[in-house]
């Protein structure tokens, strides 16, 4: 990658990482669209910048880390759609529902999360980077970091509960 | 870690086995492609054009945050147009990608950008806040702050200007207290925070800042320090306040006269002093050069007023009513529109004049008498009106 011509580096740098950074912008986002745009900018903004990210060891990091800051910066945007779990059908008593249960609450919960939230849970839990390692990538302090990721856990918790289904399933679990 | 924490590991894990199908693939590297090239372009337009030739010949275009994420549908021009004609040829764009250069590329591959035409600038900041603008200097110079997603400042003022527009902005300076700021090219200035006050920092074109005067600024409303043509005019901590005026930050200060100084369009300062009446507020207009002085009376006013001058105009903003009195008649002409609510900003230009609020604005064009309600802030200067809507701002030649 140290040599040869730049623009043709980018072409193949792209075409050989495109899945992994793809499939990186769908776990910062949990859905399609969104990880379109966000794979599609990140490239864009190191296309740009090629000539200077090229000389570095590690142009992928690089993207990444673009996806992980656009994601941690769309906090003001509004969120216009939201996915949420199927229609509540006919409750049965089987004890394997019940990890669906949670397992699709915390979905919602996910992807109801403000992005840049969602952001530090990414670098934090699916990346498994330190606290400080995640304030670095993100560009904030590690208080933030840290105080993001708890709020997101407590969104999440309360988020899997408001799960009207969710609910339902305590109820049950309450009353037996 | 947690159970929780374990859990959402695994759902985020589940996620990265998603693979792009081929024609996704295609279809965002052909993006891709098209928006290197239109970037790198603009990026070299944006290096090349001198700042004082910079002209938007119509509306404003407003980018998008995610350039191309939905091309049919990006926003359509905001017109701030003296005429009908002008209005019109606001709203011309093609449905192309928006350049973010005053013009729509009519075949979305990436059109060489029109001459003359201007651009604008992502919010996001390096340090992961979004920038949040005090205002403009008369030669499109951008000021502003960091401010997290907790509202918390990140006490560093970035700028940007019409050389570097397309570029994000660059930190100037690092200030604890930092609320405003104001500059040109030539001269920037903030307030710091010190034990008793805050006292008033410049930087110039080189060198480190230096502390301009030994009293002070005073932080009020509108009157608290301005920059135009090189100088620096400022309200001092003393009671009742006192004027000083420096040229550049070298300059030695130069008392102008008691009182505050709430605008400065050069030649002219305007200064806030106590009427002769209860019923009004005596307002001085002093020749920053000469020290020649007139005096006026405008209804009375409070210290939360806002006040702001231009070429030929002063605007006082009041109790939600804009009013903008001629200065060469002192005729006032209000303005039948409500002021949007909250904390707010005014700014004035050689054309327009622009109430803002974090959220909404009203820019005001005194020669039609026409106001343009928009969401999202806007800030006048000189012949500059920098919008911002949505992550994107926009900085327009508006004459």
């Amino acid at each position: 990658m140290r040599s040869g011509d730049p623009d043709r580096q980018f072409d193949e740098f792209v075409a050989h990482r495109f899945p992994a950074l793809y499939r990186y912008a769908y776990v910062l986002t949990g859905n399609q669209h969104d990880a379109e745009d966000l794979v599609q900018e990140a490239l864009t903004r190191t296309g740009v910048a090629w000539s200077r990210i090229r000389r570095k060891d590690d142009p992928e990091g690089y993207v990444r880390t673009t996806m992980a800051r656009i994601m941690a910066n769309r906090w003001r945007r509004p969120k216009l759609e939201h996915l949420v779990p199927g229609v509540p059908e006919t409750a049965v008593d089987d004890p394997g529902l019940d990890r669906v249960h949670e397992v699709d609450g915390l979905d919602a919960a996910l992807q109801a999360l403000p992005p840049r939230m969602r952001a530090v849970l990414v670098l934090r839990y699916f990346e498994q980077l330190s606290e400080e390692e995640t304030a670095r990538a993100l560009g904030c302090s590690r208080g933030t970091v840290k105080s993001q990721a708890s709020r997101a856990l407590a969104k999440l918790r309360a988020g899997m509960l408001d799960d009207p289904e969710r609910a339902l399933m305590e109820d049950r679990r309450g009353r037996s | 870690m947690e159970d929780l924490e374990r859990l959402v590991a695994g759902r985020l894990q589940a996620l990265d086995g998603a693979e792009p199908s081929e024609d996704m693939r295609e279809r965002v590297l052909g993006r891709v492609n098209r928006q290197v090239v239109v970037r790198r372009r603009r990026r070299r337009a944006a290096g090349s054009v001198a700042g004082a030739s910079l002209v938007v010949a119509g509306g404003l275009t407003l980018p998008s945050l995610l350039p191309n994420a939905d091309e049919g549908t990006a926003p359509q021009p905001l017109a701030v147009a003296s005429s009908k004609a002008e209005q019109e040829r606001g709203q011309t764009g093609g449905t192309g990608p928006d350049l973010g250069v005053g013009q729509r590329d009519p075949d979305g591959t990436g059109g060489q950008p029109a001459p003359g035409a201007a651009g604008g600038f992502g919010r996001d900041l390096p340090t992961g806040k979004m920038l949040t603008v005090f205002g403009i200097g008369p030669d499109g110079t951008v000021l502003g702050t960091g401010v997290g997603p907790n509202g918390r400042s990140d006490r560093t003022l970035w700028r940007t200007d019409l050389s570097g527009l397309l570029g994000a902005p660059v930190p100037v300076a690092k200030a604890d207290g930092l609320y405003t700021a104001a500059g040109s090219g030539e001269v920037t200035v903030w307030p710091e925070r010190t034990d008793d006050g805050f006292q008033l920092m410049c930087q110039g074109p080189e060198g480190d800042p230096v502390q301009l005067g030994e009293t002070g600024v005073a932080r009020r409303a509108s009157a608290g320090f301005h920059v135009d043509e090189g100088f620096v005019v400022w309200t001092d901590r003393s009671p009742g306040g006192k004027v000083w005026t420096a040229r550049g930050c070298a300059d030695d200060p130069s008392p102008l006269t008691e009182g505050y100084a709430a605008g400065f369009s050069f030649p002219y300062v305007y200064v806030l002093r106590e009427a002769e009446d209860d019923a009004g507020t005596g307002l001085r207009r002093v020749d920053v050069q000469t020290g020649a002085a007139e005096d006026h009376e405008i209804p009375a006013t409070t210290k939360d007023t806002l006040y702001a001058a231009a070429d030929g105009t002063f605007a006082v903003a009041d109790q939600g009513s804009l009013t903008v009195y001629d200065t060469s008649t002192w005729e006032p002409e209000t303005v039948p529109d409500p002021l949007p609510e909250g904390d707010a900003t005014l700014t004035a230009g050689d054309d327009v004049i622009a109430y803002t609020t974090p959220d909404e604005s009203l820019v005001y064009a005194p020669a039609t008498k026409t106001t343009t309600p928009r969401d999202g802030t806007s800030y006048a200067n000189g012949p500059y009106l920098l919008t911002r809507e949505g992550n994107s701002f926009t900085l327009t030649r508006t004459s």
